[in-house]
């Protein structure tokens, strides 16, 4: 027998299912207490990660949304809130950025051609830095350089939490990290 | 030695443009919200849906009894519309208009996949250059005319305009056609006779008016061929993007690459008014070569180096077989293909 699936329906069930579970669950992660505690990470995030201010909107505001519609679906035994909200919002950022996907060997290439600096030399230079060139530069670097960027610094979370968010061990996360910020450092020397 | 502290200092305390919280915030809570709803309230909804769709289909829907209908159109006029041998499938409208003492009559109306053909009277004739007609749909859509062409003694005048665009393209359209100006046109008799023994031009400024004439069409549906092979001339790629067939077109449309506008329309000089480097041609089972009954090209980009063509020949009644495609360029040879028409 051939069945025809309908994806009206289960949405719409699916909604209803989430909505009732939050109902129901006084006290429990609620989509409004939800934005309340983390729509400010989320936008801080979305910020640094993405290249254009229409973009960071876009990525908030999907990110922010499968995270409601999936607040019904959140299990405590599996984790805390923070954790299940920081996958889906990366699981977002990668989505988006999958759709926006570019380019970006030379910038790659740079911090093996970049030569290093003093700490005196490059304290002074970070302190006359703007925040807005800083920002500049780092919505240049790769995807995932932004990502875990942003989640270890933009967002301030543990590394061990930055490595369950992206899907990594503690040990790759945090190399990931400190490569990511040569390449930052990199780009500021080379443009600096 | 430069140390890493520094520069995660700056960007913890990076200060950035973010996205206003309570601004997005509102627009997810918004978003997400849905009522519980009861299931009888479900099913009242589905019924008020299938209730407003049967509505809109009754009203954007044309009558299909008013498609495809027979209609004694006259030879010469389906000659000029490029719809010999189709003339059972050209939907007669009748449709009449009169203004400033003009009399347009919408007599039948042919619409498949590539193009959307009027053929209409004037008394008296009118001549086609001020005219401005515009095309919509039920919709409101406006088409394009792509091509017209008029019998200065008999007032028979075919408009061919843009394919109708979905859903119209699958259901039907219930068109009308709109003038506001009409060139007169005005005939005497050759003092040394030519072909037509007649003069004819134009003797006035245009006679402004209000002509609308509605009509329900169906539309001829295509059989989707399968696509041909690519092939390469010099640096160009031929890559076949759709082959569709009808009663009465044929139309192939093919991405070509490695090839510029400029080279595309080239013409080598020959003493006269040049040749075409580029050029097509549809041979029928018959070893007729088809008339073009119309194409165009568009690119990607300003330098044209990927660009669109499609092509589109009248059948005139050439039976089902093996159609010829050639395509040559001077200088850089030729290839060809076979096109199954059924």
């Amino acid at each position: 027998m051939a069945v025809r699936y309908s994806p009206l329906q289960p949405y719409t069930e699916r909604m209803e299912a989430t909505l009732s579970t939050t109902d129901s669950h006084a006290g429990a992660l609620t989509a409004e207490e939800l934005c309340r505690r983390y729509a400010p990470s989320v936008c801080r995030f979305a910020a640094m990660i993405a290249t254009s201010s229409p973009d960071a909107d876009d990525l908030a505001q999907d990110a922010l949304l499968r995270a409601v519609r999936a607040v019904g679906s959140y299990d405590s035994a599996k984790g805390s809130p923070e954790a299940w909200l920081w996958r889906i919002v990366v699981n977002s950022a990668r989505d988006s950025a999958r759709r926006r996907e570019r380019a970006r060997g030379l910038i790659e290439r740079l911090m093996f051609a970049a030569p290093r600096e003093s700490e005196s030399v490059e304290a002074t230079a970070l302190a006359n830095l703007r925040d807005a060139d800083l920002h500049a530069q780092l919505r240049r670097l790769p995807h995932r350089d932004r990502m875990l960027i942003a989640l270890r610094y933009g967002v301030g979370l543990e590394t061990d939490e930055v490595a369950a968010a992206v899907g990594l061990s503690a040990d790759s996360a945090g190399k990931a990290i400190r490569r990511a910020l040569a390449r930052l450092r990199a780009r500021l020397e080379v443009t600096r | 030695m430069t140390t890493p502290d520094a520069l995660e200092q700056r960007l913890a305390g990076l200060i950035v443009p973010a996205p206003d919280p309570g601004r997005i915030t509102a627009h997810v809570l918004s978003m997400s919200v849905t009522r519980p709803r009861r299931h009888f309230a479900r099913v009242a909804a589905l019924a008020v849906a299938v209730l407003v769709i049967a509505l809109g289909a009754l009203y954007f829907v044309p009558a299909t009894d008013a498609a495809l209908a027979d209609t004694p159109i006259a030879g010469d006029l389906l000659r000029d519309a490029g719809l010999v041998g189709a003339g059972n499938r050209v939907t007669a409208v009748g449709a009449v208009s009169t203004s400033s003492g003009y009399r347009l009559e919408l007599v039948g109306a042919y619409a498949d996949s590539t193009r959307t053909v009027l053929i209409l009277h004037a008394e008296p004739a009118i001549w086609l250059s001020a005219s401005n007609p515009e095309l919509k749909d039920q919709f409101g859509r406006t088409y394009m005319m792509r091509s017209g062409m008029g019998n200065a003694l008999t007032g028979n005048l075919v408009l061919q305009f843009e394919a109708l665009s979905w859903p119209d393209s699958i259901t039907g359209a219930r068109i009308i056609l709109h003038m506001t100006a009409l060139a007169p046109i005005a005939c005497v008799a050759a003092p040394s006779a030519n072909s037509e023994g007649v003069i004819c031009s134009n003797p006035g400024p245009p006679v402004v008016g209000s002509w609308t004439l509605p009509a329900t069409i169906g539309v001829d549906e295509g059989t989707v061929l399968a696509l041909p092979a690519p092939a390469r001339l010099g640096s160009a790629n031929f890559r076949f993007t759709s082959v569709v067939a009808t009663p009465a077109t044929i139309g192939v449309e093919i991405d070509v690459t490695g090839m510029s506008f400029a080279d595309l329309y080239k013409i080598i000089p020959d003493g006269r008014k040049g040749t075409p480097a580029f050029s097509t041609d549809l041979i029928g089972p018959d070893g007729v070569t088809k008339v073009a009954g119309g194409g165009g090209s568009s690119g990607d980009d300003l330098t044209g180096t990927h660009i669109h063509i499609h092509l589109r020949w009248n059948r005139d009644g050439s039976a089902a077989g093996d159609y010829r495609l050639r395509i040559a360029y001077i200088g850089l040879g030729e290839f060809e293909r076979v096109l199954h028409i059924p």
